[in-house]
């Protein structure tokens, strides 16, 4: 059984906490929402793009029916200040 | 555990506000809706809009309303139980608040829910978080 000690073993923790912890995508919703106004979209299961648009959530997930891959849905044109409560 | 980098959303100003937002998928008897919501700390419970709660199928009319308190003033909420929430490979039932008057997106788990389910750290200097779901046997 291999016995480790110092850095050995630093480097041992240090991999495991690597292989241990993922990293998720940094969702950017400036990017995904920069042409879009009002309305709501459905954003890509990777949250790379938009999908669907539409002026109606309703209209969005009647859209979205049609496709099989998940969607998540969220409203364009808003203040989102207001989400976390930021002086203006 | 998964690390999640804050989430850029759009401002009023040219400015960008970074938020600690986690992608979920709730469930209600047959409905299903994803969406993004704000891990808050300072939140008491998860909070949806009455536009998410009619998309999940929920009469939120007809379920006995509440008066709360926050730091925005006072608030009219219904509150329903049973919802599944599902966020990565993870799924766990909770009661929700359907709060009236506020912005149709706004989606938020809080200490009755997700800090209930999971270890999470902010780091807000490195705008990220991270979240640990508790193992059961």
């Amino acid at each position: 059984m291999p016995r480790y000690g110092g850095a050995e073993w630093y480097s041992c923790k240090f991999k495991a906490e690597r292989y241990n912890k993922s990293m998720e995508q940094k969702i950017n919703f400036v990017k995904l929402l920069k042409n879009y106004s009002s309305g709501w979209v459905a954003i890509s299961s990777d949250f790379s793009k938009v999908v669907i648009s539409g002026e109606t959530l309703k209209e969005v997930r009647g859209k979205a029916k049609k496709i099989k891959e998940k969607l998540y849905f969220f409203k364009a044109g808003e203040t989102y200040t207001n989400f976390i409560g930021e002086q203006l | 555990m998964r690390v999640i980098p804050y989430s850029q959303l759009p401002d009023i100003t040219s400015r960008t506000v970074l938020a600690p937002l986690i992608p979920l998928t709730f469930i209600y008897k047959k409905e299903e809706f994803s969406t993004f919501a704000l891990v808050d700390s300072g939140a008491a419970g998860a909070v949806i809009s009455t536009v998410i709660a009619e998309e999940l199928g929920i009469d939120w009319q007809k379920i006995k309303m509440n008066a709360g308190f926050s730091v925005g003033g006072t608030f009219r909420s219904h509150v329903v139980e049973g919802v599944e929430i599902g966020i990565f490979d993870h799924a766990f039932s909770s009661e929700i608040n359907i709060i009236e008057g506020i912005g149709p997106y706004k989606c938020i788990l809080g200490q009755a829910d997700i800090f209930q389910r999971a270890k999470i750290s902010f780091e807000g200097y490195k705008k990220i978080f991270s979240i640990e779901f508790r193992e059961y046997n």
